[in-house]
């Protein structure tokens, strides 16, 4: 089937594909960049490693033009200044001795860093060029998140699901109640904890979505979410009725964890949204990813998740 | 929940329902049954202020059992142990 994404849903793409980058590193980055880069071009071959010798440091290229990726994601890549100059230097000596005149010429380097759009050394480049002094006719250069999300962009739409799965739509949510059911139990087996009780003062909703800067797609999945609002409540009244107080917790640890985890930028907030949606799944399908939006309208109304607007005071004449 | 929460209100927590069985008790001493084909009746009717199933009124039973609200004659019939007056 065509699939057709506007340009809220590649906001929406773009995010998820954000989250993917900061949770995955190792071997899960590596996966996540092969099958990116597969989709972009069926000649990009993955080098799976081989008992002793490994990959022979060439983590996958494409042979018509000589490209080779070598990744390297550890956890936190700003510790690692020392490790990434001497991961670049002994892979490119280790690619270049095997697969130069073995297999095709090396024209291109990329040193695929996972970088979590933080960007990289400037110690790094220096030792880029020496390599391309050294060796005639290869091009070295750093290939970070920026790039890969790039590529992912320009994949066609339905390759971009593929990845991510559905891009869910606001303005279909509809609440299945037979599912609820699923969904809450998978929640609050998720976390435990009790969470303090939070009395919100002023429980406004459109200024909510204001002060917690949370955009257009991400307050459009609020909106629509709340208008399931009554069926939720007709849903906590025959069901689950203390399941009620373990979703805050549940919710509020989510909020929490992701706020923690995600570093700060200026989309910050639809981040930690997308990702509490994301984690909140108990599987993939549209009608789980309702009931979740369904539930975070109604947990952001009372001011379980986001931040809560001070409450407006009267200035006083001699302030 | 026994008490009340941000998202419990009070009759949808042990403690107001253990309120609603202590009414029932007030015209005599009960068997678990009769009590919850009263709650029972009380859940389809529109005065309701919120469902309860027969899991929570073994729970509320249990913890008005706990505090000495309720307590069980030698017929086995539940009833009210503080004001024994209103349930012989």
């Amino acid at each position: 089937m065509f699939v057709t994404l506007t340009a809220d849903d590649l906001y929406i793409a773009r995010k998820l594909f954000q989250l993917e980058i900061y949770k995955r590193n190792g071997q899960s980055y590596e996966d996540f960049f092969s099958k990116i880069m597969r989709l972009h071009n069926i000649d990009f071959i993955q080098i799976k490693p081989q008992g002793q010798f490994g990959d022979r440091k060439n983590d996958g290229f494409i042979k018509s033009t000589g490209q080779y990726y070598q990744v390297y994601a550890p956890e936190n890549l700003s510790h690692k200044e020392k490790d990434t100059i001497e991961k670049l230097v002994t892979d490119f000596n280790g690619l270049y001795a095997y697969w130069n005149a073995t297999v095709t010429p090396i024209l291109e380097f990329n040193f695929v860093l996972n970088d979590k759009y933080q960007g990289t050394y400037p110690s790094l480049h220096p030792e880029l060029t020496k390599i391309e002094g050294n060796h005639a006719g290869v091009k070295c250069k750093p290939f970070l998140s920026q790039h890969l999300e790039d590529i992912f962009l320009k994949l066609p739409h339905s390759n971009i699901e593929d990845v991510l799965g559905k891009i869910p739509t606001a303005e279909d949510i509809s609440l299945n109640v037979s599912n609820l059911n699923e969904v809450i139990e998978y929640l609050i087996s998720l976390k435990d904890g009790a969470s303090p009780e939070n009395f919100p003062v002023n429980p406004d909703f459109e200024e909510k979505i204001v002060f917690n800067s949370l955009s257009s797609p991400a307050a459009t999945f609020l909106r629509y979410g709340s208008y399931q609002d009554g069926a939720l409540k007709d849903f906590f009244k025959v069901n689950s009725t203390f399941a009620k107080d373990d979703l805050k917790n549940t919710f509020s640890k989510l909020y929490k964890d992701a706020v923690q985890e995600i570093p700060d930028s200026d989309s910050k907030n639809d981040l930690v949204f997308f990702d509490i949606a994301k984690k909140a799944y108990p599987k993939q399908g549209k009608v789980y990813q309702d009931a979740v939006f369904v539930l975070m309208a109604y947990f952001f109304s009372y001011c379980d998740i986001f931040e809560e607007p001070p409450l407006k005071q009267q200035q006083t004449l001699f302030q | 929940m026994i008490l009340p929460s941000k998202h419990i209100r009070i009759s949808e927590s042990l403690i107001g329902l253990g309120a609603y069985l202590l009414k029932y008790l007030n015209d005599g001493p009960k068997s678990v049954d009769q009590l919850w084909f009263k709650v029972g009746k009380q859940n389809e009717t529109k005065k309701a202020f919120s469902y309860h199933g027969f899991d929570n009124v073994v729970l509320a039973l249990n913890y008005l059992f706990i505090i000495g609200a309720i307590d069980i004659n030698s017929e086995g019939l539940i009833y009210n142990a503080v004001n024994k007056t209103i349930s012989k």
